[in-house]
């Protein structure tokens, strides 16, 4: 969103590179990975569907160490766990939050850090798993052998706001599914300028620059009119990256929104939604063609509210993301720049006008007519006027000040109230209170 | 040195007003009897609370003559208990807190309430509190503690005399 149109060509220019570089790569070894899946699975296999649990949509926060792959240990007899490793913004992270393996595989949690607890969030029918309600600390290990097939999900209680998350998958994985990064070349996430302003309508604030990876699921769900742009006028996520055949589910949580197609494939048929809906709405579309598909809800085009779809599995190496900050976000925005200039000048206004004060009372005294009375001759000293005669005289007692004593009488009285509003009204009537 | 009889006026309303402040501190702390939070609750290792004697495994406890006392501690970022479970606690009843913390200093604060105090690792705050109502109050951490500290909150419930269970004896 704080492109500029040079750096948006170079990064295009880099990313191209990097996609073709990677195609290459994707390309040698994705023999081997079709055959290291193949392996082993016969059956039917369980696919890696955690159904949000690492979003924030979930119960607790966002799992930011989840980058969208399910670590495979699959085959090996034990396994470790790390809990309390590095992430989501301290020690509070499951590693590897996704994780695969064979039943029967024992797995063992370690704590490296203080204060977590694992509790056991859903389980396959039949599956026995407690996991380990107390909080323990670092050093602290206990190990469960998963014998039954499905999907486990547990968290830690007391950082479970902070992303503190995990799933277990026992068993294969499906034939065919690639856990994130499927052999081809893929996809890369590149929207031109379609999220700065220079595109159609605004800028889309609520696009930070990261597509939301969704791949490997089945079904997901764009908000629309979540929070962002200035209101309720954003696409949530705006960027979204889904693995064909993904069903995605828009849903209306604000009012007078559709979705327009702006741009989409050769040879996909999305209609998007042209009708205005209200909250509660929603509809599906399932997204086959690969390729990057662009939308936006016409009513709040120039607030921005803009989203795109990636369908294919990011290219190898990179997801064409921009790689690190994105320079010195260029030039601020227009009120900035006035609210700056209008503090300077007010700043320099009392210097200015005192310069020019000083300046004009010298012209005046070194002789310049302007100043002097009329009439009177330049070589001549201009006369002091009369000092007022005082009309009467009064002593030091004599004299009242009503005014300031009024003016002291009311800041007496504000202060009174002040006292017994927070002393009597506020603190002690705030029960319970501590006595002892 | 000539004092005008308006300023002396008003010198004297203003020491009378300083008398007054300092007579409402004595007032709250001997009438209306509002304690201030010292180091009574004693030290304990703050790695280990519960080994010292001053401080028992968190949870709510009845003493001999009737009262209440519940230990909690508090690490980032819950209340144990307070957070996973509320603290049941009856109405009417001294209630005692003895708080501190496993890892770094938190707050413990009854939110709209003067029941506030910081909880420092190796000190014990004791507060002691009487319920007049029953009812929710929300604990909340307000002494910044790491990224979790907004959502470092519990509970604790009063409830009537006669529904009061004891959890931990």
């Amino acid at each position: 969103m704080r492109d500029r149109a040079g750096e948006l060509s170079r990064r295009r220019v880099l990313q191209t590179a990097a996609g073709t570089a990677a195609a290459a790569t994707a390309g040698a070894f994705a023999t081997g990975t079709a055959a290291a899946q193949d392996e082993g699975d016969g059956g039917e296999g369980v696919p890696a569907e955690y159904d949000g649990w690492f979003t924030g949509d979930a119960r607790g926060g966002e799992v930011q160490n989840y980058d969208g792959t399910t670590v495979d240990r699959t085959g090996e007899s034990e396994v470790t766990v790390t809990v309390g490793a590095d992430g989501n913004g301290g020690t509070f992270a499951f590693e590897p939050p996704a994780l695969r393996v064979s039943p029967g595989t024992t797995v063992t949690f370690e704590w490296v850090s203080d204060t977590h607890n694992v509790v056991v969030e859903s389980q396959p029918d039949g599956a026995g798993w407690e996991g380990h309600d107390p909080i323990e600390d670092s050093g602290f290990t206990f190990s469960s052998t998963f014998e039954t097939e499905g999907v486990y999900t547990y968290l830690c209680e007391p950082h479970l706001s902070l992303g503190m998350k995990g799933a277990i998958v026992v068993g294969a994985a499906p034939a065919g599914s690639g856990g994130g990064g499927s052999g081809g070349e893929g996809v890369p996430a590149e929207y031109g300028n379609w999220f700065t302003g220079d595109a159609r309508g605004g800028e889309v604030q609520n696009y930070d620059g990261t597509t939301a990876d969704q791949t490997g699921q089945s079904e997901v769900t764009v908000t629309v009119g979540a929070d962002g742009n200035g209101g309720t006028f954003a696409f949530e996520p705006p960027a979204l990256r889904v693995s064909p055949g993904t069903t995605v589910t828009f849903e209306w949580v604000s009012d007078t929104h559709n979705v327009l197609v702006e741009s989409q494939p050769d040879g996909a048929g999305w209609e998007g939604h042209e009708p205005i809906e209200d909250t509660g709405f929603s509809f599906s579309h399932t997204f086959e063609t690969e390729g990057t598909y662009t939308y936006l809800c016409e009513p709040h085009l120039s607030l921005g509210m803009k989203g795109a779809i990636v369908v294919g599995a990011a290219p190898a190496g990179g997801d064409g993301e921009p790689a690190g900050p994105t320079g010195d976000g260029g030039s601020p925005p227009f009120w900035v720049t006035g609210l700056a200039g209008g503090i300077l000048v007010a700043l320099l206004a009392p210097i200015v006008v005192s310069y020019y004060r000083y300046w004009d009372r010298d012209g005046r005294s070194t002789g310049g007519a302007a100043g002097r009375g009329a009439g009177i001759p330049a070589d001549e000293p201009v006369p002091e006027a009369a000092e007022p005669e005082a009309v009467e005289e009064i002593g030091h007692d004599e004299y009242d000040p009503m005014g300031t004593a009024a003016l002291i009488v009311v800041y007496a009285l504000i202060l009174l109230v002040l006292w017994v509003f927070m002393y009597f009204v506020e603190f002690l009537g705030n029960g319970p209170t501590v006595i002892g | 040195m000539e004092i005008h009889r308006f300023e002396k006026l008003w010198l004297v309303a203003a020491l009378l007003l300083i008398v007054a402040f300092i007579g409402t501190i004595v007032y709250g702390a001997l009438g209306a009897g509002v304690a201030m939070v010292d180091d009574s609750g004693g030290t304990v290792d703050p790695d280990d609370p519960t080994a010292s004697d001053n401080f028992r495994e968190p949870g709510v406890y009845t003493t001999d003559d009737g009262d209440v006392e519940v230990y909690v501690i508090a690490r980032q970022y819950l209340f144990s208990p307070g957070s996973t479970e509320p603290i049941q606690v009856p109405a009417n009843t001294e209630v005692t807190f003895y708080v501190t913390s496993g890892d770094v200093t938190h707050g413990f604060n009854l939110a709209g309430t003067n029941v506030n105090t910081m909880v420092i690792p190796g000190q014990v705050a004791e507060i002691t509190v009487e319920f007049d109502e029953t009812g929710d109050h929300h604990i909340v951490c307000h002494e910044y503690c790491g990224v979790g500290h907004h959502d470092m909150r519990g509970t604790v419930d009063v409830v009537p005399q006669s529904q009061f269970e004891v959890s931990d004896e």
